[in-house]
């Protein structure tokens, strides 16, 4: 939407036109019934704007007051009674803050302003109000003072800023950014137009208003200098500065309207415009806070408000859903490159084992057949044995034991050699029950060779049961020291222990030699 | 604050934009967020596909290896006749063989019917069958030596894998009574003549 400004003097009314820090004038009209009926027909025909109004004209009030500290609807209720209080017409009031005193009341200093003839605006916002225009508000040109001091001087040291417009040369105290003083000196016609009165006017103006505030105590009377800029006409810096206020108390620094058009951005005014274009721009840029107008004025400023605010919010919100869109997309493309790495580890894995199969020798069966067979025989090949091993071990204790006669041997493969040592017969060799396999254990089990020795003791007499007893304990210790052979039962030729019976026939069949039996056992492998 | 009438009407299409700039902003997240949901998805195939692939490899790596170890072991097996059907004439010419080379007197066999072998860690099903056939040996020895050289001649010989399951060495007292060199030993064993049948190895 265009913005549009409308500037108010006592005696004449334009309309300015600002985009893109160029300032425009459209029309400019008398301050009469004509100028607003003018002005009313033109806004009749113009497209929707966003009109701000600056008021520069001398009535308007200042009165700073200290309020007890209070917030809220109390604050609201005691500014609003106040500003009744002081003025008769509130529709164009204003209550600035300008801070709290330090003290333990923290009562709020406040400058009320009002302007103290209203009637001149009425027929100028009744054509606003009449077209339904965007009001942004009502400002006067010394509320814009802090903005422009803070571009041209400091912003927090105070400021005399001294400038001339059209409406006549206005001269604002500023401190601490706050408005503290403002005041409009009108020029005679003979007076605007003399560079030289202009100049005279500089300094006059501004000895006068520091001779004022240092009478109203609001700048310390043996304090330090304060600092003053004058903004000079275009072409008049040297004249205003020869003419400048001599005073020691004021350190005026000149600035011509040019050099301050560029401080503060502004790119194109029109020719022979007064520093009201440098207020102009600076409500048209960044409109302070504070206006006079009230609700009902600001209404389709409000809407229009309203309206940006919600596309603005909706574009917010579609801004954030795009950068968190953004966000989701950018882990999507870092995943895709970890699946396309995968894939690649996939493929490169595929390959190789592809590779390595091909690779495979040309086989007889297949490979699990392969595995199951040998893996099969390797378990049948640890459970074979032939008698020899364990034989071989009875040899050589034989051979240390020549008394020893062996009759038989019985050898055959068991799981568990204890259980072999009961009903052995006497010379068919039993039936080896192959060891069964548990169901699902699929491994072999610990096997055994298992021989069962019978013999007898020769060249010893069959009475002599001492040495023949001996002579088999003799062997049945050989046999303990062979490596890996364990004794699991000895059945001596005569069994004299006290759990066997015992019993003898004195004369009777004395050539029959006793027998005696030797259980033995050696774990497969070892 | 204060609007002016029909404010509802004013607001009604910058409301609109700003619900269709919301919606637009949501079906972006929508969709990134789908993509993203499938992106995961896909990322969870392909690393069980990757796992997958990579175990195939390892598996055909450990393959080639158990291969390359268990090939000429299989191979000696086939040449030797275990792997495959029964020789029994073989069998007997081979014991033959042997009786009349080491020269014993006596050697009395048989063979009984070929069934599944019942040793531990041999069994199981699958395409590998391992038979075997009971063999009762019955001979007559001079010395026990010939008994333990006659089964090593038949486990070095035979086309079967020979598992001696029991044998019985007796004294027969028959030297005595007999002139010259008569046996003095008999020996009594059973043992398992095995052969492994894998139903591929002819198709292979």
């Amino acid at each position: 939407m265009d913005r549009r400004l409308l500037y108010f003097t006592a005696t004449r009314v334009l309309l300015y036109r600002w985009a893109h820090g160029r300032l425009a004038v459209e029309s400019s009209f008398a301050n009469n019934e004509e100028g607003a009926q003018g002005f009313a027909a033109q806004l009749r025909g113009a497209p929707a704007s966003l009109f701000y109004v600056l008021v520069d004209i001398v009535e308007e009030d200042f009165h700073q007051e200290n309020v007890p500290f209070v917030r809220g609807g109390d604050r609201k209720a005691l500014v609003a009674r106040k500003l009744a209080q002081r003025y008769r017409d509130t529709s164009l009031s204003l209550a600035l803050s300008l801070g709290y005193e330090k003290t333990q009341r923290r009562d709020e200093r406040i400058l009320f302003s009002s302007f103290t003839n209203n009637a001149q605006f009425q027929p100028w916002l009744g054509a606003l109000r009449e077209q339904d225009a965007a009001v942004a508000g009502v400002y006067s040109v010394a509320l814009l003072a802090p903005q422009l001091a803070a571009k041209l001087g400091s912003k927090k040291a105070p400021l005399l800023l001294v400038s001339l417009q059209q409406a006549g040369l206005r001269q604002t105290y500023v401190e601490n950014g706050k408005i503290r003083f403002s005041r409009l000196g009108p020029l005679e016609a003979a007076d605007a137009t003399d560079p030289a009165r202009v100049a005279e006017a500089f300094d006059r103006e501004s000895t006068r208003v520091y001779q004022y505030l240092t009478a109203m105590r609001v700048v310390p009377r043996e304090g330090a200098a304060i600092d003053a800029v004058l903004i000079a006409p275009t072409g008049e810096k040297r004249r205003v500065q020869a003419a400048g206020p001599n005073m020691p108390q004021v350190r005026a620094t000149v600035v011509e309207l040019g050099e301050a058009a560029r401080a503060i951005g502004l790119k194109d005014y029109p020719e022979g415009a007064g520093a009201e274009v440098l207020f102009l721009h600076l409500l048209a840029q960044r409109p302070p806070a504070a206006q006079y107008a009230g609700d009902r004025l600001r209404q389709y400023y409000r809407l229009h408000q309203l309206r940006g605010g919600l596309v603005a919010g909706g574009a917010l919100i579609c801004l954030l859903a795009l950068v968190y869109a953004g966000i989701l997309l950018a882990q999507r493309y870092g995943l895709e490159e970890q699946i396309a790495a995968d894939h690649q580890r996939a493929k490169a894995a595929a390959d190789e084992a592809a590779r390595v199969r091909a690779g495979f020798p040309e086989l007889p069966t297949t490979t699990d057949n392969l595995r199951a067979t040998m893996q099969r025989y390797e378990n049948l090949t640890k459970q074979s044995s032939a008698p020899d091993r364990l034989a071989a071990a009875l040899s050589q204790s034989l051979d240390a034991s020549p008394d020893i006669e062996v009759d038989r041997i019985k050898w055959e493969l068991t799981a568990n050699p204890k259980e072999r040592v009961r009903d052995v017969g006497p010379s068919q060799p039993r039936s080896a029950p192959a060891p069964q396999q548990p169901a699902g254990a699929p491994q072999a089990k610990v096997l055994y060779e298992f021989a069962e020795v019978t013999g007898k003791v020769a060249a010893v007499q069959a009475s002599d049961f001492r040495q023949m007893n001996r002579a088999v304990d003799e062997f049945v210790a050989r046999l303990r020291t062979r490596p890996g052979v364990e004794v699991i039962q000895v059945k001596l030729p005569f069994d004299t222990g006290a759990q066997s019976s015992l019993s003898g026939d004195i004369g009777a069949d004395a050539g029959k030699i006793p027998q005696f039996s030797v259980s033995v056992a050696r774990k497969l492998g070892s | 604050m204060k609007l002016p009438p029909k404010t509802a009407q004013s607001i009604a299409g910058p409301a609109i934009v700003a619900v269709a700039l919301i919606a637009a902003g949501a079906v972006a997240v929508a969709v990134t967020n789908q993509l993203l949901t499938a992106a995961r998805a896909e990322q969870q195939t392909v690393r069980a596909e990757r796992a997958a692939e990579q175990n195939k490899l390892v598996r055909a790596t450990d393959e080639a290896r158990e291969i390359s170890e268990r090939l000429v072991d299989y191979r000696r097996l086939v040449d030797r006749g275990i792997v495959g059907e029964e020789r029994r004439l073989d069998w007997v010419d081979r014991i033959n063989a042997i009786k009349a080379a080491r020269k014993l007197s006596e050697v009395k066999y048989s063979i009984g019917p070929q069934r599944p072998a019942e040793h531990p860690g041999i069994t199981g099903g699958g395409e590998v069958e391992f038979l075997a056939s009971p063999m009762q040996l019955n001979m007559a020895l001079l010395h026990e030596e010939d008994l333990f050289g006659f089964i090593g001649d038949l486990r070095s010989g035979l086309s079967a894998l020979v598992v001696v399951k029991a044998c019985s060495i007796e004294r027969t007292g028959e030297a005595a009574k007999a002139r010259g060199l008569a046996p003095r030993l008999r020996a009594l064993c059973e043992l398992d003549l095995v052969t492994i049948r894998d139903k591929r190895a002819s198709k292979a």
